[in-house]
């Protein structure tokens, strides 16, 4: 039987240092790391459990399966995005502290994700990770006006500050034809 | 049988010997500790009468039948069945009616009745009669020293005690079963009585021992490495407060003393030892509030604290041993008589063998340990102070708040507020006079001044400390005090309210267990507010109509009874709400609490307040609202410890839609008022443009300038990069309202993001001629004219700025710039 919430925080600090950590990222910094972005409704979430190598324990991992558009090329697809933390059932799991928030990631949001392909985000789980945690993801809305605005996080976000979708898109797109060449 | 029964009714006389909170107004939120001993310690008395009386029923029998009927008692009593307190009040007197009658019937029964060996002559004593009061009392001092450490790892219910007295009950059966027969086996053939002062000195060892355990379990890392151990069960502190855990703990520390206790019980055949045993542990009790008494200045540093009445406990035990020594002088010629002594000798003298440094438990379950500004020992308990946000701290009883944390301040103030708002104005006009039960603070001598109060006096059990922790809490801030009014003893309030002393009596609550809902009798035109913290349990009590209900938005409820006033239960615009509070539900039972976590058991709590609510107000006028409100806490969930309040509250459609319905019934009374506010607080906090598009902006419509919704609304405008809309919005409130400094701010903003410096620069500096001190608006200001090309104005101000803190790197840029910086028309969101 996992433990529940005090052992699972300790798992945190193990997490931590795990790979996916959040950093200060501009735009162009985002765009040249990662594999792709897309910008869809999420579908689903699952969490999922890996034991630790040394047995000590288990990591827990969610999954986000997004279907929309590439951020960077247009191109239609439906991609899973994964990041540590999240619970299995009540009793079950881990609150990481740079996860994105619950409000981030219900289901029926659209959002746009930063995702780098990772063969192993701890314990061996491989997936498309979510690029620096919550840093890499970034809910939408549509204004009354009828645009698709991106919510920015703030300085040191890859989005700093609210922009419509299409002005996102564009400067990503050039960012990522610059780094092709 | 009768044995059983007889253990039975003890033990659960013994187990409901509590003074609970609220038994009378003055005594709401913390008992008197010395009423509290006072009681127990005649309770103990009556069962050392009950003893003497007990007639055959114990005479010449194993008591083994009457020391599980004690555990069965003391575990039925704590532990099991639904019965609310006003039914636990109501029921439990029968029980020592019971008592009395059950000895009645045993004197009338013929000798040797029953199984066993006839009635035992009391001619012999083996055990002088002050030997056995002073082991008693020895092991009511030890055992109650551990009790109230060990009260302060638990999740601060009766039902914990309840749960550590079961642990403590165990440990006697088994001791008593264990090793009661052999005692009685090694005292008959000798009859000195020595068998009987060797228990008693294995018992002030076990005291030593419990004393050890309760240290290694005190700490976080020790709590912890403990309840690794039991792997079985799974567990770690962070469900404290459940039944295991409980168990466990109070198995740990109570089991050796418990051991030697139980040994005792079962080996002492006489009647009158027993009753000595019992005397001298009421003795015990009563001397415990001197014991911790601090005198005439509190000293937090060195005074006397819980451990030390384990210490205590150890020199009563020795003190037996030494009176028996003189009583059996001749026995010290053998060896076992001579250890026996010196035994005695050394636990008479352990308050000066043995070191004791104060025990402070803390909880060990929190995200981050606690940080702390002084722990000390009272009678009441231990109060820790601690830092909870800059400038204001948290005072605890027991790791029970008996103020409000940052998260709880918001309630804390409703609370007062309303209880004032039902003076007449007349009396706020010319000044009222109030009595607060409870722990004043910064903030709440702020909101009373406020409200019109003149005069505060304060009181509350814990008085004798009130002074030295308002000194504490006040110290940068000596002129926020009460210019008049002061801290007085129960008796002198008592007294004051009698006289008519007061315009208001307000009670507030500590943390934990509801306290019980007295009717205080007042004099006329005295109104007394009493609240209860509606994350107790609350929806199995019977309370009187109607209740005050007031909310900090969508985060907490507190009820409040009222005594002196009569409450109109329509809703009043901008009046506190008085709600009918229904009949009481069957919910979750007692028991039934024991194993549910802390956080959900508040979590629930608040849901079945809600629900009752909902169904006593389902036909009038404040139906929406209190549907809106149960289908809101239903829906509410742990959250992870990381986010902020807005991030921890779940909204439901279903609860907008009743909030939504609640405003067409008329102009919001103050609670509507504040579920809006909260609403418009949260979903701005969670940025849902979209919520709020859907739900504040028909709200602001139906009851305009509600300043709450406004704000929210001009929020939402500049997240859709919509910032003239915001400008219009925010124009509006600032002139209904020009003291609305948030108003000013997003107005500020609004400009800026609009590319209108010149007219930022001037919300700024409006905001700056009435906050001079503020930092952050100085820098906007400067920042505001470097983007309109005023560099002869800015430049003063940076350098100003920049002495202040010269790590700012933005602003050196600034100071001698070449253009007019490039703005950034979206919306950031750390702004």
């Amino acid at each position: 039987m996992t433990s529940v919430l005090a052992t699972a925080l300790s798992l945190v600090l193990g997490s931590a240092l795990c790979w996916a950590s959040i950093e200060k990222l501009t735009l162009p910094q985002m765009v040249q790391r990662i594999d792709n972005a897309i910008y869809g409704e999420i579908l689903a979430k699952r969490v999922e459990a890996v034991a630790l190598p040394d047995g000590s324990g288990e990591m827990f991992f969610t999954t986000l399966t997004i279907k929309g558009n590439s951020v960077l090329n247009n191109a239609a697809s439906t991609v899973e995005v994964s990041y540590p933390g999240g619970f299995l059932d009540e009793e079950h799991g881990v609150f990481n502290s740079e996860e994105p928030s619950a409000d981030d990631v219900r289901i029926g949001n659209r959002v746009v994700a930063f995702y780098k392909w990772s063969p192993d985000m701890g314990g061996g789980f491989a997936s498309n990770a979510l690029y620096a945690s919550h840093g890499g993801l970034f809910r939408t809305f549509v204004s009354r006006k009828g645009e698709t605005i991106v919510q920015g996080r703030g300085p040191g976000y890859a989005v700093a500050t609210n922009q419509v979708l299409s002005g996102l898109e564009k400067q990503a797109q050039e960012l990522y034809a610059k780094r092709k060449r | 049988m009768n044995r059983l029964l007889l253990g039975a009714l003890l033990g659960a006389f013994l187990a409901g010997l509590r003074l609970a909170p609220g038994a009378e107004l003055l005594q709401w939120p913390v008992v008197e500790a010395e009423q509290a001993y006072r009681m127990r310690a005649g309770g103990l008395l009556l069962v050392a009468g009950a003893l003497l009386c007990a007639g055959r029923i114990l005479d010449g029998h194993s008591r083994s039948a009457w020391l599980v009927g004690i555990f069965v008692g003391v575990t039925l009593e704590s532990l099991a069945g639904n019965l609310g307190p006003e039914d636990h009040s109501a029921a439990w007197p029968l029980v020592p009616v019971a008592l009395v009658l059950l000895v009645m019937f045993s004197r009338r029964r013929p000798d040797g009745d029953g199984k066993g060996k006839p009635a035992t002559a009391q001619a012999t004593h083996l055990l002088p009669a002050v030997t056995a009061a002073l082991i008693g009392m020895g092991f009511a001092l030890g055992l109650e020293g551990t009790a109230r450490v060990l009260r302060r790892l638990g999740g601060g219910l009766p039902l914990d005690d309840g749960v550590f007295a079961s642990a403590l009950a165990l440990s006697v059966v088994v001791g008593g079963l264990s090793f009661g027969g052999l005692l009685a086996q090694r005292e008959g053939k000798t009859r000195e009585g020595r068998a009987h002062m060797a228990a008693g000195l294995v018992g002030a060892l076990a005291l030593l021992g419990s004393l050890i355990a309760l240290r290694g379990v005190s700490t976080p890392r020790g709590l912890r490495s403990y309840l690794a151990r039991f792997s079985f069960f799974d567990l770690d502190a962070s469900l404290f407060g459940q039944l295991p855990y409980d168990f466990l703990l109070g198995s740990l520390v109570f089991v050796l003393p418990g051991f030697a206790l139980g040994a005792l019980l079962h080996g002492t055949h006489l009647r009158s030892t027993l009753a000595s045993l019992f005397l001298g542990a009421a003795a015990g009790l009563m001397a415990i509030p001197r014991l911790l008494d601090h005198g005439a200045e509190l000293d937090v540093v060195s005074g006397p604290h819980s451990a030390e009445l384990i210490r205590w406990g150890m020199c009563a035990i020795g003190l037996g041993g030494l009176f028996w020594c003189l009583k059996k002088r001749e026995l010290l010629r053998a060896p076992s008589g001579l250890a026996l002594g010196l035994g005695s000798l050394a636990a008479t003298l352990s308050p000066v063998l043995i070191p004791v440094q104060q025990l402070r438990v803390l909880p060990a379950w929190e995200r981050f340990p606690r940080p702390f500004a002084e722990v000390f020992d009272t009678p009441q308990g231990q109060f820790s102070i601690h830092p909870s946000a800059p400038g204001i701290d948290r005072v605890a009883l027991d790791n029970l708040d008996l103020t409000p944390d940052r998260e709880r301040g918001g309630i804390d103030a409703r609370r007062l507020k309303a209880a004032t708002a039902l003076l007449d104005s007349e009396r706020r006009m010319v000044g009222a006079r109030a009595l607060l039960i409870g722990q004043l603070t910064p903030g709440r001598a702020l909101v009373l001044e406020s409200e019109g109060i003149v005069h505060l006096d304060r009181t509350g059990a814990w008085w004798r400390s009130m002074e030295w922790l308002e000194q504490r809490l006040f110290r940068d801030r000596s002129d926020m005090l009460p210019n008049a009014g002061g801290i007085l003893d129960p008796e002198s309030a008592r007294a004051g309210i009698a006289a008519g002393n007061y315009d208001l009596v307000i009670a507030l609550p500590q943390s934990g267990a509801a306290p019980m809902a007295p009717d205080p009798d007042l004099p006329g035109g005295t109104l007394a507010v009493a609240w209860f913290d509606g994350e107790a349990t609350l929806s199995r009590r019977s309370l009187p109509e109607p209740v005050l209900v007031v909310s900090d938005g969508l985060s907490h409820l507190s009820l409040g009874l009222v005594w002196g006033a009569d409450l109109s239960e329509l809703p009043q615009p901008g009046r506190p709400a008085a709600l009918r509070a229904g009949a009481p539900r069957t919910g979750t039972g007692r028991n039934e609490w024991m194993f549910v976590r802390p956080d959900d058991r508040r979590r629930r709590c608040q849901v079945e307040l809600a629900e009752r609510l909902r169904d006593a107000n389902a036909a009038n006028d404040f139906r929406f609202l209190t549907r809106g409100l149960a289908e809101h806490f239903t829906v509410q969930e742990r959250s992870s410890p990381w986010g902020d309040r807005a991030e921890k509250t779940e909204v439901s459609k279903e609860a907008l839609a009743s909030f939504t319905e609640a405003l067409t019934v008329g102009e919001p009374d103050a609670l509507t008022r504040e579920v809006w506010d909260g609403l418009a607080a949260v979903l701005a906090g969670k940025r849902d443009i979209e919520a709020i598009d859907t739900w504040l902006r028909p709200a602001a419509e139906i009851w305009p300038l509600w300043p709450a919704l406004e704000r929210a609304i001009a929020l939402a405008d500049l997240e859709s990069l919509d910032p003239q809309a915001a400008i219009t919005r925010m124009q509006a409130l600032v002139l209904h309202d020009p003291n609305d400094f948030e108003a000013v701010r997003l107005l500020g903003k609004a400009h800026e993001q609009a590319g209108q410096p010149e007219q930022a620069a001037e919300v700024w500096q409006t905001l700056l001629d009435r906050q001079p001190e503020s930092r952050r608006t100085r820098r906007k200001l400067a920042l505001a004219w470097v983007a309109a090309g005023e560099f002869d104005l800015a430049r003063p101000l940076l350098r100003d700025l920049l002495k202040e803190n010269p790590e700012d790197r933005e602003l050196w840029g600034l100071l001698n710039p070449t253009g007019t910086p490039e703005s950034d028309e979206g919306f950031d969101p750390s702004d």
